[in-house]
């Protein structure tokens, strides 16, 4: 029996196939564009090796800030419950979760099945999410993988402010102008969002273990900044993007198994 | 159907709030607005002029950013765009009630850039417990009777205050019994029915709003006992904060399958309780039921402190969460905030807060809160066609 999950994000859209509750499939793109459209060629697209098609899937959930326009899906569900549900099936011992996404940050409680118990999320503000780093690499004229790794090289970080996306992006640029080391100003990035991940997170009773999640997870330089802060080392899943879509396929398995989805 | 049609009337008067206050202001009544909360609206009344609440319009905020700083509450800013747009024009007088920073402030900015003839405040005592609070409020009522007296030139007796007390103690009681219905069997209205008749009390005369809210009562009632028993699946919710803005937020409450039965908003709760003592003297009256109202951010209630407040509205109307409606930069919810989070933690009980403004709402990430906090706290969401 296969089942999906889809996971639209503001920058990525992951979809997950499950053939009797096990990854068969997988596939990450850009998402842009028209967001019914795109959800459809992707759905294909990871079909395609299995010879399947839409029709043959026993059930798809959707999840992600695009999910209630995917036409196919037979439910919508938070990516807040999706990552909660994805980490405890890798991951049961954590009872925290830092997603960092595309335009929001979430911290989450979840108890050993991944059912949540508290959550916090970032206002409307880029700062502190992924297209923070985006947009600071852009003006530094970093590739954004190269980010990470480049932020460990820094012995003295530059202060960067983090109020707002669009002030810390003049800042960034006043301190090229000055001449100002691009690996201390990169790892200054860092800092500030960590900070500000950190800051937001206060607001929950962190409990570890705590999982880092999303595509902020793949940035090393974000991942060790926060485990300063945190005093404890993070888990980072082998494919931190792909959780909430995994998250989302198993509700959708545990629905077509006909048990009732958290 | 007839429950449709009685809910028409009063989506009319909140889509086009000011009409009825333009025409009374054409027959040579005079119209006084009041900025959110507390005014005393009886006082208006029993001086022959048409009270009428100022609160904010979804129109994008321009003119007012001249005055006030953008992390000034955007209530009180969009009050002041209206003004500023022209769209007061109609207003004789407006009162306003000086509850946070804020509303002090515009206080003197009014008076110094608007062109409401007649501008007034409501100063009131922060330390209610005291005892001068009660007799420090009915002299400053007092003084607003003799100001509202010589604005109108028609002096307000006892026996018109008592009439003009009894009329909105009414209204009231008739909000409250919807009320109560509707958290009965939460399905008759929904919630963005529920407050919407009660937003259109604010703009309404009242003793036309008493006539059909008489008649929207028996409807439901009616239609209580044909559908009593239906099992009701939705997630019972208290929401705690000012206002509902943007009101968009109910229908997504509802949409993620929860439904309000609780709240102690300015336009809620706050403004159905409790009722003025119409045995005793109006204005000593009046003062007590300021005195002995819910506790919200600016002030705390006599003899009631807000945490235990808040956990007994959540238990006493079997909510399973409360979500806090904060306005952006309100100053007295954001310093309560962290104490109330801690009371509904300490007892179990879950809690989502949201932060949103008057004329801007950014729905989406909303959207995913209140679905994720429902999916949290368990509710059958309505489904969602494409």
């Amino acid at each position: 029996m296969y089942v999906a999950g889809m996971d639209i994000g503001s920058i990525f859209s992951k979809a997950i196939i499950l053939k009797d509750g096990q990854v068969v499939a997988s596939l990450i793109k850009r998402t842009g564009g028209e967001i019914k459209a795109i959800s459809h060629r992707l759905m294909e697209e990871a079909l395609a090796p299995q010879g399947l098609q839409i029709d043959d899937l026993k059930s798809v959930v959707a999840t992600g800030y695009g999910r209630i326009s995917v036409p196919f899906a037979d439910k919508q569900v938070t990516e807040i419950s999706c990552f909660g549900r994805g980490v405890a099936n890798s991951f049961p011992e954590v009872r925290t979760v830092i997603d960092i996404g595309g335009q929001d940050s979430k911290g989450i409680k979840i108890d050993e099945r991944g059912k949540v118990q508290d959550f916090v999320m970032n206002d409307k503000c880029a700062a502190g999410t992924g297209r923070f780093l985006e947009v600071m690499a852009n003006a530094l004229e970093v590739s954004l993988e190269d980010m990470g790794p480049l932020a460990l090289q820094s012995g003295s970080p530059e202060e960067i402010g983090i109020t707002c996306t669009v002030f810390a992006e003049s800042q960034v640029i006043s301190l090229v102008g000055e001449g100002r080391r691009k690996v201390d100003i990169v790892a200054g990035i860092h800092q500030a969002i960590a900070e500000r991940i950190h800051g937001m997170l206060r607001m929950l009773r962190i409990e570890e273990r705590i999982a880092i999640t999303g595509g902020g997870a793949k940035n090393i330089g974000l991942v060790k900044e926060l485990e300063k802060r945190l005093g404890t080392e993070l888990i980072v899943p082998e494919e931190p993007q792909l959780i909430g879509a995994h998250g989302a396929a198993l509700l959708a398995l545990e629905m077509a198994l006909g048990r009732k989805g958290s | 159907m007839v429950i449709k049609e009685l809910m028409n009337r009063f989506f009319t008067v909140v889509a086009d709030p000011y009409s009825e206050a333009k025409r009374r202001k054409e027959q040579g009544q005079k119209v006084i607005g009041w900025l959110p909360t507390d005014v005393p609206e009886e006082l208006i009344h029993a001086a022959g002029a048409f009270p009428v609440g100022i609160l904010g319009s979804s129109n994008n905020i321009r003119l007012a950013d001249t005055h006030l700083q953008v992390w000034v509450c955007s209530l009180m800013r969009s009050s002041l765009e209206m003004e500023l747009c022209g769209d007061l024009d109609f207003l004789d007088g407006i009162i306003i009630p000086q509850t946070c920073d804020t509303t002090r402030a515009l206080s003197g900015l009014w008076r110094k850039v608007c062109r409401t003839p007649y501008v007034e405040d409501f100063l009131l005592p922060k330390q209610v417990k005291r005892p001068s609070a009660r007799e420090y409020l009915t002299g400053e009522l007092a003084r607003i009777k003799t100001s509202l007296e010589q604005v109108t030139g028609k002096k307000i007796s006892d026996e018109t205050l008592d009439t003009s007390i009894r009329l909105f103690n009414e209204n009231r009681q008739l909000l409250r019994r919807m009320f109560e219905i509707h958290t009965h069997q939460p399905g008759l209205l929904t919630s963005r029915e529920v407050y919407t008749v009660i937003k259109a009390a604010m703009y309404m005369d009242k003793a036309e709003h008493n006539g059909i809210l008489r008649d929207l009562i028996r409807a439901l009632e009616h239609k209580a006992a044909e559908s009593a028993g239906t099992p009701d699946s939705k997630a019972r919710l208290v929401i705690s904060g000012g206002v509902w803005e943007p009101p968009e937020i109910m229908d997504l409450i509802e949409e993620a399958g929860g439904v309000v039965v609780g709240d102690d908003l300015l336009t809620g709760m706050r403004y159905l309780t409790p009722d003025v003592d119409e045995e005793r003297n109006p204005l000593e009256a009046l003062a007590d039921r300021q005195l002995n109202k819910i506790p919200f951010g600016g002030f705390d209630n006599q003899n009631y402190e807000r945490r235990r407040f808040l956990l007994d509205l959540v238990r006493n109307s079997e909510a399973r969460g409360l979500i806090f409606l904060h306005l952006k930069f309100c100053e007295p919810e954001n310093y309560d905030y962290n104490d109330m989070r801690e009371a509904l933690n300490s007892a179990g009980i879950p809690n989502l807060r949201l932060e949103t403004e008057v004329a801007n709402p950014s729905l989406g990430q909303i959207r995913t809160r209140l679905e994720a906090f429902i999916e949290m706290i368990g509710g059958n969401p309505i489904e969602r066609t494409l």
